[in-house]
């Protein structure tokens, strides 16, 4: 029993160790590589149950095959009109050739030096080509921050697929300003343009303001004068229409008017302060001297 | 199989030995029972279940509820929390410190499209829009808002005028920004929705905030100068038309006067006359006469007889 035992206990053992090694499992997340003698033989895309002869014949790599970020600080660049910026990129990136990123660069730390290096070389070389109207503008026909990122992660793009199996996905800009020494000369532009902006908006309230009133102030003189002259044509109404009225009855006797008023007149011109000298002669006064006349007076007159 | 009925202390062993049998086999069903019941999962309300089978998905929607799946080493299960609002937030501090920012710094900085500097701070809200890509399409879907909405940021202040971007720009930022971390974040297969975009705080920074304080001022001044001028305009403009209309109707007034005065005065003369036509010599002397009377006893006289006439003459030697 004991001669019989032993072989089978060994038997589960290499068992065991060759189906631990040999059956694996391959997480969604990974992609992997098995090699054989260290010489990759395959590459394992899909999730799932995975069969490989056991270790030490076949051993297994594996590597995250989900998007990556890396996002290296930031560094000074200088634009096609030698402006000098701050830009700090990140970097999105994945494996893709598990076997050339394997012999390549091993691991995701040296990839990332790599990386770090292509994406500084080429976007010094890209923002170079560029004055730094097109990475900010307010011109939409300027700006092209969109197309220069674009094109760097194209050709990262390119240079890392073929030196280290990676793809990188993208690569943006997450912040653009001026060094800290470049940075008091940009807010006394600012402070200038600033009180350049204010005194516009004074001015132009002044001068508004005074465009109104004169304006106002003119309104009101053709509104007067119309009145004016509309009134005075009221008034020339009235003045002829009495004096027609007038003409059209005085005429009837003009010497009947001009004897009533004469009357009229005195009327108003002899008041308290006038002083008559009457010569006793007069008309008036005639009956004064001689009484008992004035029947006969007026018999005679009639 | 074959078996010798001899020995009665094996006979005995063995008897033990199937009560200890019995109790192995009974612990091994136990074991059994518990791994299979350990299947069994529940998916709250706010999660979303997510099965892998020896590291491939195999349900992806698994909706709030018990469930089962195989024990492990089988299968296994994810429940990320695809209702929970998640939230990044850009220029504020943050664990961990300075990602890419100066650490600490409160606040980040853009360049306008008129490369002014602005100070700013936004919050985004996200939620899981796909959680098999939340948890298998990028490695952390959550520092990727994060970043994207800062790339997004960048993009959309670089190409506007400072002036917008601190007045009517505000909504429209918001607006860009959620839309463009969207494509960011769709494009990276994160299997994020972003919620809101809230621009918390937006300002010139703080060596240039009183020139632009003052630009705000001006605004406020140009807008008084313009209100002043009006309410001037308001006051005289009126007045102007009051005094023109009251000048009409004084007018008018006096046209009606005029023309009520001639018809009176000429109807009365008229009476006058008609009456006059009839004993003209008479209504003369009367009417002269009367007026005398009326006139008379205002006013001061001397009345000179024409015989003393001639003696003062004679004294004075005047009127020879």
């Amino acid at each position: 029993m004991k001669r019989k035992l032993l072989p089978l206990i060994l038997a589960v053992i290499v068992l065991t160790y060759m189906v631990n090694t040999a059956l694996f499992s391959l997480d969604e997340t990974e992609i992997g590589v098995v090699l054989q003698f260290g010489r990759p033989v395959e590459v394992l895309r899909e999730a799932g149950l995975h069969w490989k002869l056991p270790d030490p014949i076949q051993t297994k790599t594996v590597f995250d095959k989900r998007v990556l970020v890396y996002d290296p600080t930031a560094s000074e660049f200088l634009t096609g009109d030698k402006q000098n910026i701050v830009v700090d990129m990140y970097l999105c990136w994945k494996i893709i050739e598990p076997l050339k990123f394997l012999q390549a660069v091993r691991d995701r730390k040296s990839a990332e030096l790599r990386l770090e290096d292509i994406v500084r070389a080429e976007a010094g070389a890209v923002f170079g080509n560029y004055p730094l109207t097109a990475f900010v503008s307010d011109n939409p026909a300027e700006m092209r921050l969109q197309r220069i990122m674009d094109l760097i992660s194209q050709k990262c793009d390119q240079r890392a697929r073929h030196q280290f199996g990676i793809e990188v996905v993208d690569v943006k800009m997450k912040r653009l300003n001026f060094p800290d020494e470049n940075k008091p000369s940009v807010f006394a532009r600012m402070w200038a343009e600033r009180e350049r902006i204010a005194k516009k908006y004074r001015s132009e309230g002044q001068e508004v303001a005074a465009k109104i009133k004169a304006e106002a102030k003119k309104q009101k003189e053709i509104i007067l004068s119309e009145a004016y002259k509309e009134a005075e044509k009221i008034k020339g109404e009235g003045d002829a229409g009495a004096m027609r009225i007038y003409a059209e009855a005085f005429g009837k006797d003009p010497g009947f008017y001009k004897f009533l008023r004469t009357l009229q007149c005195y009327e108003k011109f002899l008041d308290e302060k006038t002083t008559i000298l009457l010569p006793g002669d007069t008309d008036l006064l005639e009956l004064l001297e001689k009484t008992g006349t004035v029947t006969s007076h007026g018999a005679e007159k009639d | 199989m074959g078996q010798k009925k001899t020995n009665p202390v094996l006979d005995d062993l063995k008897a033990s030995f199937k009560h200890l049998r019995a109790l192995s086999r009974l612990g091994l069903i136990g074991a059994a029972l518990i791994w299979v019941l350990s299947g069994f999962y529940v998916v709250q309300s706010d999660e979303q279940g997510v099965v892998r089978r020896f590291g491939r998905m195999v349900r992806g929607v698994v909706s709030p509820g018990m469930h089962y799946h195989l024990p492990w080493p089988i299968e296994k299960v994810d429940r990320p929390k695809v209702r929970k609002i998640r939230r990044a937030s850009i220029g504020y501090v943050r664990e961990g410190g300075g990602e890419g920012e100066k650490a600490g710094a409160a606040i980040v900085q853009r360049l306008t499209g008129d490369i002014n500097i602005i100070d700013l701070r936004i919050m985004l809200q996200y939620s899981i829009k796909d959680a098999s890509d939340y948890l298998f399409g990028t490695e952390n879907p959550d520092y990727l808002v994060k970043v994207a909405a800062e790339a997004a940021i960048t993009q959309i202040l670089g190409g506007m005028p400072v002036d917008e971007v601190l007045t009517i720009g505000k909504i429209e930022i918001q607006n860009q920004t959620q839309r463009i971390v969207q494509e960011f974040l769709d494009n990276y297969g994160c299997g994020i929705l972003i919620l809101t975009t809230n621009l918390q705080e937006i300002h010139p920074p703080k060596d240039v905030i009183k020139a632009f304080k003052d630009v705000i001022n001006a605004q406020a001044d140009r807008d008084k100068f313009i209100s002043e001028a009006h309410a001037f305009e308001n006051l005289i403009l009126p007045k102007a038309r009051g005094e023109a209309e009251a000048l009409i109707k004084s007018a008018e007034a006096y046209r009606e006067e005029k023309i009520n005065r001639s018809l009176g005065e000429s109807s009365r003369f008229l009476k006058v006359l008609e009456a006059y036509q009839k004993a003209p010599e008479v209504s003369r002397d009367r009417l002269y006469l009367e007026t005398m009377e009326r006139i008379g006893p205002r006013i001061r006289k001397w009345i000179i007889s024409p015989r003393l006439n001639e003696r003062l003459m004679k004294i004075y030697g005047i009127g020879e």
